[in-house]
């Protein structure tokens, strides 16, 4: 494995220099894929014959001088609520009707066919991205490969601990109330959730309209970076997404006139994990011998974006399951249930009351963000937690709301990049956010491609995983 | 029947969810929780008169996203 590139962007850098093919990657990444994914549970479906055939085809235009970018010729995941032609989208449910996207691409599939990506197969998440992990389905309970009793996170489940494992170099996450920032802290890889409408959600089952994002994982920010190149761009399809040029940006020398706000209330509960303060200080540390100034921060209006999240996000997914949920119940998971039955528990003043809080908060983030230029969090203060609490019944996603920090920001739009910031004495990953203003993913990506270059989080790899590594789940 | 129990259940009965009588207990366990917090996004002064962050333009049409 060591003999082949580790990120995207040195794969894509190896493919133009001659020293792999996206055939050997390809191969890689099935082998791997092999040998893991029946203790990981990463693939709903895998599409190993096609990957194949289109990393020839990237290794012909590679030789051609057809030059598609850096995606070309890479393994890549997409989660299984995103629709493509080859393959069906289930969403992780017995519930979606079959015929809803078949034999269609949503348009960041398509426009990652079209930049030449060898995707390997559709991942699994949690049902429509909200349940919780369960076995009694015959879905597979995604594990993470770092320690595989443990939770990967969600719901962006497949693509994380994927990435994480090496069955994939990026992928695609949906991000609604922190389902790309979750598993990116959870496995130990770079997620980024970019702004709300940079980047087309049609052809995406929704979860909750006015909070849904697209967004790549990978190893690194650089990686994320060359991701949402392609994914960034209006669509007719999609009325909230707009047109602002995203170019994937260099890597800068310093950080010498950078502001960020350190954001520490309500993010350290008295039982995070005792690994955590040092990491976010270490983190925090490194942007300052970079150049940059560090100011505290408390975030305008949290406890409010947590409830507007939550309900904003229960009303709009109850909108779109209402009927089959009338008709279906018994076949959504339990914890999809609950978390539908909460939108019928509030009004629709109360759902309106949430959209003007939103407004509200997001003007007094726009001032914050005056005084600072990025602002920087724990993703969780907590690491991945383990699997059997939540198989039992012993846990739900109620006991872990008080450690996730990701909701206030699918609430305001913002864009985020999540970074493994270091690990737990038990061996597990950590992770810091770095906010920033609407549409300046680019400034993000900036901070995050320098942090990395200072530090080796990011290309940490947890042993292998599988039958042949001698690993058992 | 306590009341938060009694007003759940009137609630996912009019929503036409056929929730069980454990799901019912589970939600109105959470629910002056969830009514609290939701009455909170009434009280700051800044959003007495904020418009929603809601969308909707006249010329709006439906596309096909393939």
């Amino acid at each position: 494995m060591s003999e082949l590139p580790l990120t995207l962007t040195e794969a894509a850098a190896a493919l133009r220099a001659g020293t792999t093919t996206s055939r050997r990657l390809t191969e890689r990444a099935i082998a791997t894929a092999d040998r893991a994914d029946p203790v990981l549970g990463c693939y709903l479906h895998r599409f190993d014959e096609l990957a194949l055939a289109t990393a020839d085809a990237a290794d012909a235009e590679l030789a051609a001088g057809v030059d598609r970018g850096p995606l070309q010729g890479i393994p890549f995941g997409v989660k299984d609520i995103l629709a493509m032609a080859e393959g069906p989208t289930t969403a992780q449910s017995d519930v979606l009707d079959p015929a809803w996207g078949a034999g269609r691409d949503a348009p960041v599939v398509a426009r990652l066919k079209a930049a030449g990506a060898v995707i390997t197969g559709k991942t699994s998440t949690m049902e429509f991205a909200i349940g919780m992990p369960d076995d009694s389905k015959e879905f597979p309970v995604p594990r993470n490969p770092w320690d595989p009793a443990t939770w990967p996170g969600g719901s962006s489940s497949g693509t994380g601990a994927g990435v994480a494992a090496g069955l994939f170099y990026a992928g695609l996450g949906t991000d609604t109330g922190g389902s790309i920032r979750i598993p990116a802290a959870f496995c130990g890889i770079t997620g980024l959730m970019p702004t709300f409408g940079r980047v087309p959600k049609s052809g995406c089952v929704p979860l909750g309209y006015s909070l849904d994002h697209i967004g790549p994982m990978a190893r690194s920010a650089e990686d994320c970076a060359a991701v949402l190149a392609v994914l960034a761009g209006p669509h007719d399809s999609d009325p909230d997404c707009v047109d602002a040029p995203f170019t994937a940006p260099r890597c800068p020398d310093d950080l010498v006139g950078l502001r960020v706000g350190v954001v520490r209330d309500g993010h350290f509960p008295p039982d995070s994990d005792p690994a955590l303060l040092d990491a976010f200080d270490d983190m925090a540390t490194e942007l300052a011998d970079a150049g940059a100034s560090l100011t505290p921060v408390t975030l305008p209006y949290r406890a409010e974006m947590l409830t507007a999240n939550m309900l904003t996000l229960a009303c709009e997914a109850l909108a779109y399951h209402r009927t089959d949920a009338q008709r279906r119940w018994a076949d959504y998971y339990p914890a999809t249930r609950a978390m539908l039955a909460r939108g019928a528990l509030v009004s629709g003043a109360d759902y309106v009351q949430a959209q003007r809080m939103r407004r509200v908060a997001q003007d007094a983030l726009r001032r914050t963000l005056t005084d600072v230029d990025v602002l920087l969090c724990p993703t969780t203060s907590v690491a991945a937690p383990r699997l059997d609490a939540f198989l039992s019944g012993a846990s739900s996603i109620m006991t872990l709301l008080g450690h996730i920090h990701t909701g206030y920001w699918d609430s305001v739009g913002n864009p985020v990049l999540a970074l493994p910031m270091g690990f737990t004495s038990a061996g597990l990953p950590l992770s810091v956010q770095l906010a920033g203003r609407p549409f300046d993913e680019a400034g993000l990506l900036r901070v995050g491609q320098l942090l990395q270059r200072r530090t080796t989080w990011h290309l940490r790899q947890p042993a292998p995983v599988g039958a042949s590594a001698g690993v058992a789940a | 029947m306590p009341e938060p129990i009694a007003e759940v259940r009137m609630l996912l009965d009019a929503a036409g969810l056929p929730a069980s009588d454990e799901e019912v207990a589970a939600l109105a366990a959470h629910y002056p929780a969830l009514r609290e917090a939701t009455d909170a996004l009434y009280a700051p002064a800044a959003v007495r008169y904020a418009d929603p962050a809601l969308r909707f333009r006249a010329d709006a049409q439906i596309v096909d996203w393939t």
